[in-house]
């Protein structure tokens, strides 16, 4: 498969996950252009590679936990272009409150969490992706849920007073 | 009620919806490519131009030839120019005396501002084989904080008498050092193994060079990072800001947006996709304030420090 081919087919899915792992759009997209720009580079020794596409989601998370916003990153648009799509609100009142926990979880809590919930991983596939430990895998996920609990808890409770 | 994993799984799976659109991302995938093809033949072409040179020209005697670049302030003309913004600039204050055999330095980076918490300013110099179709290469950045150091897999290192951290590496695979060098310095070194990683730290010394443009424009946006790299002859500039970004090249157009700034180089102008924008008239009146003080030029561009 050439590289136009893999993104033409890819590149929605990869954006929706990106999008997940980030909960920011803009920096999605910065990401999943970033890591197709140098896969290209590399094509042909990724394509040889069993399952392209996770290499390719590997590297997004790779990315997204490591980040440095790289100049490759930046969707530069010149002048003439279609104009730009406003990117959508987050979610609706009802998870409002989750999504603003799980968006300031540290990176690599989140994309543990990530993995887990959204990619169905488990902890050893987890920590392949992560570079680390499973059981650093369990305790990142275990802190990001304690979180995620607390918050809520005293959320309903605020809530209800 | 629904637990909070469960809670957790129907967020994730809502936030899907919100992903751009793969036909508002494919355009900026194709121009990094066509981007990237140009810098690699920028370097290509210097790489030829460099072995040519290097059979009459002595080869520069190791550590003496690189001096600081001229900050703007130094190149300011005496009146200055109705543009407030003078160019971006960063120090880096960390630099090797020893490099593998091969490598030349092939681009500079900075982020001025801290635009997130946890990722500091940096000055990074970027050391590549002299041709290109060769793999391998060494970073090496100056640091505002301690940045990106994994929580876990990772093994102390003794550089130059400070004890740092270190790690291997898998996008680029190789491996990386981290060491306070001193109060608001971090120096960060990668390369292809811990050896040569290690031999590059013990061999930094404090010599400053300075990542900037000499330009200067309209403010009307704070720029906070700055990329340069090709080769002198054919040098490939990009400055971000908040909602816009300038980008130097030899590229030539009739957009209003792109200033002629001499010696075949052209400044575009342009917005970010997915932020906020100026109106078009802003980024034309920032094209039309562009100033040059001094020459356009990165002599380091291609040679050995």
């Amino acid at each position: 498969m050439e590289f136009e081919e893999f993104a033409a087919a890819r590149l929605q899915a990869l954006l929706r996950y990106a999008t997940v792992l980030t909960a920011d759009p803009d920096l999605a997209q910065d990401l999943v252009q970033d890591v197709l720009i140098r896969v290209h580079r590399r094509w042909r020794h990724i394509e040889s590679e069993e399952r392209p596409e996770q290499y390719v989601r590997r590297a997004i998370v790779n990315a997204y936990v490591s980040w440095r916003r790289t100049w490759s990153v930046r969707n530069l648009v010149p002048f003439g272009s279609p104009p730009e799509r406003a990117a959508p609100d987050p979610p609706g009142p009802g998870q409002s409150e989750l999504w603003l926990r799980m968006s300031r979880l540290p990176r690599r809590q989140r994309a543990a969490v990530v993995l887990r919930y959204y990619e169905g991983l488990s902890d050893r596939e987890i920590a392949e992706v992560l570079g680390c430990s499973a059981s650093t895998v369990r305790s990142h996920i275990s802190k990001a849920l304690a979180h995620l609990r607390v918050d809520l808890s005293h959320h309903r409770f605020q809530e209800a007073t | 009620m629904k637990t909070t994993e469960e809670q957790i799984r129907d967020l994730l799976t809502s936030e899907e919806l919100r992903a751009p659109l793969a036909a508002d991302a494919m355009p900026g995938i194709h121009r990094g490519i066509a981007r990237d093809k140009r810098r690699r033949t920028s370097a290509l072409v210097a790489a030829t131009i460099a072995v040519a040179a290097a059979i009459t020209v002595p080869i520069v005697v190791h550590g003496s030839s690189q001096h600081p670049a001229k900050t703007p302030t130094a190149t300011r003309p005496s009146k200055p120019v109705t543009p407030q913004y003078v160019g971006l600039t960063r120090i880096s204050t960390l630099a090797p005396t020893w490099l593998p055999a091969g490598l030349v330095e092939t681009g500079r980076e900075a982020q001025v501002l801290s635009t997130e918490p946890g990722f500091p300013a940096f000055a990074e110099r970027t050391f590549s084989p002299a041709d290109p179709r060769k793999d391998g290469g060494v970073g090496i950045t100056d640091y505002a904080a301690s940045a990106h150091i994994p929580k876990t897999g990772t093994v102390p290192v003794e550089v130059s008498g400070r004890t740092g951290r270190g790690w291997a590496t898998t996008d680029p695979k190789g491996y990386e050092i981290q060491v306070k060098w001193k109060a608001g310095h971090w120096l960060d070194v990668t390369a292809d193994t811990k050896a040569t990683a290690l031999r590059i730290g013990n061999s930094i010394v404090e010599h400053s060079v300075a990542v900037n443009v000499p330009i200067t424009f309209r403010k009307s946006s704070t720029v906070h990072a700055i990329n340069i790299s090709g080769s002198r002859k054919a040098p490939f500039v990009t400055m971000l800001g908040s909602h816009l970004y300038i980008e130097i090249n030899q590229t030539r157009d009739s957009e209003p947006t792109t200033r002629a700034l001499g010696h075949g180089l052209y400044a575009h102008i342009g917005s970010l996709a997915g932020r906020k924008s100026y109106p078009k008239a802003e980024y034309v009146a920032i094209a039309e304030s562009f100033r040059i003080h001094g020459k356009l030029d990165f002599p380091w561009l291609g040679k050995r420090p």
